[in-house]
């Protein structure tokens, strides 16, 4: 929340309570607020509480152990380069999609609309197996050998379902630019292209920044399609979640929660700066 | 000049049947109406922004009924002015001709024209969220007019602006209309509005456009 | 395509809906969780199924038996006959009952363990629950003077003695006892009288100048007033009372309620306490008792057979959490909280992982690692050893995170050939578990061999084929132990003996499990 906002809920709350000292029909606004903020400060609480229940179990030593494996570090750069990529890919077919999906009415529209849920709604589990059984086929049987158990199938797993969320946030994005700027960039000489290009594309930059955070972020969690798709080969598909996974295979709480807080560290990191630098883009 | 016949669009629930108006070259023209009633469809469906189920729209001797609105020619400035939130007051001006790949230095050029006739010289840095309504006004004006179309189109133009702004427009209108010597056409729902401004009159009602004497 | 503009209208949901929905799910939750719990084994459903227990109670131990039982009719509206006689009598009505077809005793209450045990071996009988128990003594009258310290000297003593019979109860302890230090005969000879029972003997002593003491029960000993001599000889010479379910009892699972009921340390003990017998340590009294059962994720299917009996049978509630055995150790060891009341192991080694928050554990089964090839075995394989040949797409599970991986490894290495494994990259693959290199194998053409267990392989698409890995290595144990702060350790004891039973080994053996359990029939 902006503080300006706060600033000017906080100061209408003066204005009401002055108010009310006036006029006893006015009723006070303090339970709607109490209200809202309890509710809001819970979850953060829940959050924070977590994180910081996470970090009260493992200790310092035990970090600076996991950091210092290579598989750890391995997985680091893996996930990092996968999240990245799959969320380029994410924001190439969810642009165009969510931008048809906004602007046009088809015959089919909800049928479309109820395929792209599929990624969402299917258990994770079965992404990966129905992947591994579509490179069975051609033509993407050709090249298995170059995607299955390999570093690819981590890329496409996690873009599988990345890309459905990817997809729901451009749509709203666009869905609330007005039409309005590219009926004038029209009469303004463009085409399609050029409208959208110049005149669209330009104000959907916060909701490109939105889908490809959220984007990133689900292919960071991404875990049970690429352990069926792509393994868990130690320094070849091992992603920080199928880390997470193996550690608990073992039993190895310690070392679970640090790949975890890692995780974590790692994922805040990455959204933050995403977000600064994306608002400066914005703002500039 | 600006001439439909029997156009009929159809949007819904919302229907305008067998209009017919004709729009002489060089004339300012007022098109009064209550809010509803199909004005700013209309003047859509001369942009091309809307898509007409019969009928043809004919500007300046040229049937345009199947053309691209970027083919039209014409300066349309919505109601709400749509100014591109993402640019600043220079780049609107220059957005028309940029599109169509002119040299920098006639851009310059005619943006410099542009700002003298419409007094935005001390703007062309500024986000549209810093403008006033007025200046809004004139902005968007200026965008439609960059690319010296033959024909304007004003959708409710003075509505959103207080008392002293509004004379000042209307008198820009007013100039502009002289010493550009285009076709008009000034969509409001004010009589003493049009009656300031337009040489001539329609008014739109029951579906229909009558001229008004 | 429509190319052109319209407003469609926003997708937007009525913040009233949103309420009424949530409201909606609430009720739902409310109704599903709440009432539906509500109706789980409570007062209705005990009234409709427990008719009438019959319980055959050996004569002597009556008083706390018949008024443990009465609090139980009371608490559950179950009705208890009891039958009373000698213990041997009753095993002989058990006999007859079976040999007629007519089975009428639940429960089966006989005062020494030998009958418990004789019946068991003529099948019977079923479970076993101490009860409680009771010590051989020499008693006396409480205004005699002490004149004997041991019993050596009891025979030349001029202390006058009675024993019992020597045939049953209290006699026959007698008997045991001094014949294992060479006593009986001297002690027999020299005693002033022999009685029938020890009811008659107490009396005699309390009663008579001629018997001044006797070989009785402690507790006969409390209930007449009489003194306790303290002799060595005799502090392991103990009967023990037991329930024993009867193996043709209609109603076992309420029949062993009662006999958990009678044995419960906050229910029958006191009972038995009150009428100077020694109670046994049982379980803390529940009707529905609930507990946590951890189950590597392989043994699921073999298992849950015996679960959904054991808890049938028992009248009670099986919380099982099948996983990897590193995520169950895992919660294990994120506090003593999480501890379950039974752990089963995939393999032996994750058990001496938290041994020390278990009991002695039991093996069950094991089973081999095999190497899954396609169907027909294009590749020729017959060995582990062939897998160095080239361009072969080898699959395991991750050497240092699960036992399976950690054997498949440990037989390349042994074999020598895993350097060349490594050179030619043929593991192109690992996961977690063999699950998923199953799934793979299945779903996917490009593995050419992968290493699990055979217990895994039960449903095998039949594009598959098993080739059996001849090592020593290649063979995970299960095994299993109870936590050792379960509140039911006698519960979890029978747990485990069902799942060593016949049918369970059944059912491990036709999911691919070799059987190396002990059977279940108690010491």
């Amino acid at each position: 929340m902006d503080w300006t906002q706060l600033e000017t809920a906080l100061s209408g709350l003066q204005n009401y309570l002055f108010l009310q000292a006036q006029s006893h029909r006015l009723k006070s606004d303090i339970p709607f607020f109490t209200g809202m903020i309890c509710l809001a400060g819970f979850y953060i609480l829940m959050i924070l509480l977590m994180v910081c229940a996470d970090l009260c179990y493992t200790d310092f030593q035990s970090l600076r152990q996991t950091l210092g494996e290579p598989e750890i570090q391995y997985s680091i750069q893996l996930s990092l380069f996968s999240c990245s990529l799959s969320t380029l890919m994410s924001l190439a077919v969810a642009v165009p999609i969510g931008y048809l999906m906004s602007r046009f009415e088809f015959k089919g529209q909800s049928l479309v609309d109820a395929v792209l849920d599929i990624p969402i709604v299917l258990p994770p589990l079965v992404v990966g197996i129905s992947l591994l059984v579509l490179f069975n086929y051609p033509p993407f049987h050709w090249l298995s050998d170059w995607v299955v158990f390999e570093i690819p199938a981590v890329v496409l797993a996690q873009f599988m379902v990345a890309c459905a969320f990817a997809v729901r946030t451009m749509r709203v994005t666009f869905d609330q630019i007005p039409r309005r700027y590219e009926q004038v960039a029209l009469t303004l000489g463009c085409n399609r292209s050029q409208a959208f290009w110049r005149v669209v594309f330009p104000q959907s930059y916060k909701g490109l920044l939105a889908a490809g955070t959220l984007a990133w972020a689900r292919s960071l969690g991404e875990f049970g399609p690429i352990l069926v798709f792509a393994g868990s080969t130690r320094m070849r598909t091992e992603v920080l979640p199928t880390s997470v996974y193996l550690e608990m295979q073992s039993g190895d709480l310690k070392g679970m929660l640090s790949v975890s807080i890692l995780m974590i560290a790692l994922s805040a990191a990455v959204l933050v700066l995403a977000r600064i630098f994306g608002m400066q883009r914005i703002n500039a | 000049m600006i001439k439909l016949q029997k156009v009929s669009i159809k949007q819904g629930d919302f229907s305008i049947e067998d209009v017919s108006l004709h729009v002489p070259a060089g004339c300012y023209a007022g098109l009064m109406g209550k809010s509803g009633c199909g004005k700013t469809s209309l003047l859509e469906a001369i942009a091309g922004l809307r898509p007409i189920c019969s009928g043809t729209v004919t500007l300046n001797d040229q049937d345009v009924t199947h053309l691209k609105p970027s083919s039209r020619h014409l300066g349309y400035v919505p109601q709400d002015r749509a100014l591109f939130p993402n640019m600043r007051v220079g780049r609107q001006l220059a957005f028309s001709l940029e599109v169509q790949s002119m040299p920098q230095a006639e851009i310059d050029q005619r943006i410099r024209e542009l700002s003298g006739l419409l007094s935005l010289d001390h703007l062309l840095n500024r986000y549209p969220d810093g403008l006033s309504g007025g200046e809004a006004q004139r902005v968007a004006l200026g965008r439609a007019l960059a690319n010296r179309p033959k024909i304007l189109c004003l959708d409710e133009p003075l509505s959103a602006l207080d008392e002293g702004l509004h004379e000042e427009l209307c008198e820009l209108l007013q100039s502009i209309h002289r010493e550009l010597n285009m076709t008009i056409l000034h969509v409001t729902h004010s009589r003493p509005e049009a009656k300031r401004l337009a040489e001539k009159i329609w008014h739109f009602k029951d579906h229909q456009v009558q001229p008004v004497d | 395509m429509r190319f052109f503009y319209q407003n469609r209208a926003a997708a937007q949901v009525c913040p009233k809906t949103i309420v009424f929905l949530g409201a909606l799910g609430i009720l739902c939750w409310f109704l599903v969780f709440h009432l539906g719990s509500d109706s789980r084994p409570k007062s209705p459903w005990v009234r409709s199924e427990a008719q009438e227990l019959i319980v055959y109670c050996a004569a002597g131990i009556r008083k706390p038996v018949a008024e443990a039982a009465k609090a139980f009719e009371e608490e559950y509206g179950v009705v208890v006959r009891l039958d009373y006689g000698s213990s041997g009598e009753l095993e002989g009505k058990l006999e007859l009952e079976r040999a007629q077809n007519a089975p009428r005793c639940d429960l089966y209450i006989p005062a020494d363990l030998s009958f418990s045990q004789r019946a068991r071996e003529k099948g019977l009988i079923a479970e076993h629950l101490t009860l409680a128990s009771f010590q051989l003594v020499l008693a006396m009258g409480s205004d005699e003077e002490l004149r004997t310290q041991s019993l050596l000297s009891l025979a030349n003593s001029d202390l006058r003695y009675g024993i019992c019979d020597e045939k049953a109860g209290a006699g026959q302890k007698t008997c045991e006892a001094l014949k294992a230090i060479g006593l009986w005969k001297s002690t027999q000879a020299a005693a002033k009288a022999t009685f029938p029972r020890v009811t008659e003997l107490a009396g005699a002593i309390l009663s008579s100048d001629v018997i001044q003491a006797g070989f009785i029960w402690d507790s006969t000993a409390h209930q007449f007033g009489l003194r306790i001599i303290p002799t060595p000889e005799l502090e392991n010479i103990q009967s023990t009372i037991s329930a024993n379910v009867s193996a043709q009892s209609r109603n076992p699972t309420w029949a062993l309620r009662l006999a958990r009921y009678l044995s419960a340390v906050d229910k029958g003990a006191a009972f038995f306490a009150k009428h100077h017998y020694s109670p046994a340590n049982g379980d803390r009294w529940s009707l529905t008792p609930s507990i946590t059962f951890y189950c590597g994720g392989v043994n699921r299917e073999a298992i849950s057979p015996s679960i959904k009996a054991f808890e049938k049978r028992e009248g009670c509630v099986v919380e099982t959490q099948f996983a990897g055995c590193g995520t169950l150790i895992g919660s294990i060891r994120s506090g003593p909280e999480f501890l379950p009341d039974l752990f089963m192991t995939c393999d032996a080694s994750y058990l001496s992982m938290v041994a020390d928050d278990f009991l002695q554990p039991r093996d069950v089964s094991s089973t081999r690692v095999c190497m899954l090839v396609r169907k027909g075995n294009p590749n020729g394989i017959r060995q582990l050893s062939d897998l160095e040949q080239a361009d072969l797409k080898v699959g395991t599970t991750d050497p240092a995170m699960s036992t399976l991986g950690a054997l498949s490894h440990a037989m390349f290495e042994d074999l020598g050939i895993a350097s060349s494994l490594r050179k030619q990259q043929s593991i192109i693959v690992t996961t977690p578990t063999a699950h998923e290199l199953i799934l793979q194998m299945e779903g996917h053409d490009k593995l050419d061999v992968a290493l699990v267990y055979e217990a895994n392989c039960q449903h095998l698409g039949d594009n598959l084929e098993i080739i059996p890995i001849d090592h020593p290595l290649a063979r995970a144990t299960q095994n299993m132990a109870s936590g050792r702060t379960t509140a039911y350790p006698q519960l979890m004891e029978r747990f485990m003996n069902t799942i060593l039973s016949d049918q369970s080994m059944q059912s491990f053996i036709n999911q691919g499990f070799e059987w190396i359990g002990l059977n279940s029939k108690q010491p």
